[in-house]
């Protein structure tokens, strides 16, 4: 390990940090793995990761959330996920989702489940020949993909993981409760392009820990020397605050079936014409969640676990936030390689 | 090792942060919070027809025409969506029936690497 800087060495980095975070210029680039745009329709892009070390199969498709941008899951590049199970042999791919405009506005939890995803996983199968592939849902992108598994049991998904995935909207404070308990409606927040804003978002998230812009600033000053501190704290802290808009007709959907029905939890979600339930979920299955994230709090996530359908479902309980998976020391150290030994137990070496 | 100088701001600061943080959890914070969001949507509705017309006055397009221009592109936009599931619908229809139209049930087309 390199010896830290002495007291002078560490005044002068601090000065020459401070100046480049005052001017705006030490913004990290992000995303950097090497990938293919392989498929897109509409705002649905699938990205395939490129490698020369493929060695495990099915193909591994992380599906993102609509409430955040990708880009976290390689944000930087030692401690970027998509990185990572790259490095360990996986073919990754990546569906998401770009910023929606007011064409999505009138998009559904159906627009995904039965739309978007299941051509992407086709076109997954197309690109890497396999059969089948294992699904990553992050956030609320694994609601999408226990919804799909749900829906569509003739798709081939081998292993589905969620990670930091909402079930219980009654433990998932602030946010869900102005909705779940009719303070606000979600006409009240829909804007004329019939888009949830993207800083109506961000004002949600912010509210969350109201102290927090003003720690993460002593922070950064506390740390400013440390250029591996600073360009982490950079990185994370545009990707934090750069949020987008959110369709309306799927908020409305959002709020009324899952957080006032709480049908996740219930087991059971009006999907389409009929319902679907979580029980039908027979894959083997794996639940990552952080006890510290406050965005989707542990309590939410955790009355997941027994809903599924499968004999072989597992947790994974970290001691991390909400983006403790994707990025970070913590991930990089410990969430990442859990992931992809529990990912590799369950595929074939090829 | 912390420096000496965030003592007393982490002694100040994690009291304030767990009475915040518990704070925007309670009733009152929601009911207030609701209340500030309507009152602004409205003062907001209320003001825009004002400021679009002065916009108009010097031939600029205001926010609402922006946003009408917006929607009809977005609702055309939509149209076209649907044409093109209900073409593939139609393409991969197997003789005699009407496939459900999803979009899983066609190849799709892929564009060219990034």
């Amino acid at each position: 390990m390199a010896e830290a800087p002495g007291l002078l060495e560490r005044q002068y980095f601090r000065a020459r940090n401070g100046l480049a975070y005052m001017t705006g210029e030490t913004r990290p680039k992000v995303a950097l793995t090497p990938r293919d745009l392989v498929w897109k329709e509409d705002k649905a892009r699938l990205w395939r990761y490129r490698s020369g070390n493929r060695r495990y199969s099915p193909p591994v498709l992380i599906v993102h959330s609509l409430v955040s941008k990708s880009y976290v899951l390689d944000l930087l590049p030692n401690t970027s996920m998509l990185r990572f199970l790259v490095g360990e042999g996986f073919d990754m791919f990546l569906l998401d989702w770009e910023p929606p405009d007011p064409a999505d506005a009138e998009n559904t939890l159906e627009t995904y489940v039965d739309g978007y995803i299941p051509a992407a996983m086709h076109a997954v199968q197309r690109e890497s020949g396999a059969d089948a592939t294992t699904l990553i849902g992050y956030c609320f992108g694994g609601v999408l993909t226990l919804l799909l598994a749900a829906a569509h049991p003739e798709l081939p998904v081998r292993n589905m993981m969620v990670m930091a995935t909402p079930c219980d909207y009654r433990q998932t404070g602030f946010m869900s409760n102005m909705f779940l308990e009719r303070r606000l409606e979600p006409e009240d927040v829909i804007d004329d392009t019939g888009l949830v804003p993207a800083r109506a978002l961000d004002e949600g998230f912010q509210t969350i820990k109201p102290t927090d812009a003003v720690v993460q600033r002593v922070n950064l000053f506390q740390n400013l020397w440390n250029d591996t501190f600073v360009e982490s704290f950079l990185a994370m802290g545009h990707w934090a605050r750069d949020q987008v808009p959110f369709p309306g007709a799927l908020f409305r959907q959002t709020v009324e079936v899952l957080i006032r029905q709480n049908a996740l939890r219930e087991g059971a979600i009006p999907l389409g014409r009929g319902e679907v339930h979580l029980k039908d979920v027979t894959c083997p299955f794996l639940n990552a969640y952080a006890d510290q994230d406050t965005i989707t709090p542990a309590a939410s996530s955790a009355p997941l676990t027994p809903l599924v359908g499968c004999g072989d479902a597992t947790e994974l309980r970290l001691k991390s936030g909400h983006v403790g998976f994707v990025a970070g020391r913590h991930a990089a150290k410990v969430a990442q390689p859990q992931i992809a030994d529990w990912i590799r137990q369950r595929s074939e070496q090829t | 090792m912390t420096p000496l100088w965030r003592l007393p701001f982490d002694a100040v600061e994690r009291p304030l942060s767990a009475l915040s943080e518990s704070w925007v959890q309670s009733d009152t914070f929601m009911d207030a919070t609701a209340v500030a969001f309507r009152v602004q949507r409205r003062l907001s509705r209320a003001v825009q027809p004002y400021i679009g017309q002065w916009l108009n006055l010097w031939g600029i397009p205001s926010r609402s025409d922006a946003v009408l221009i917006s929607n009809q592109v977005a609702s055309l936009e939509r149209q076209l969506r649907e044409l093109r599931q209900e073409l593939r619908g139609v393409e991969s229809e197997p003789e005699g029936g009407r496939g459900n139209g999803a979009v899983a049930q066609q190849p799709v087309r892929s564009t060219g690497r990034a």
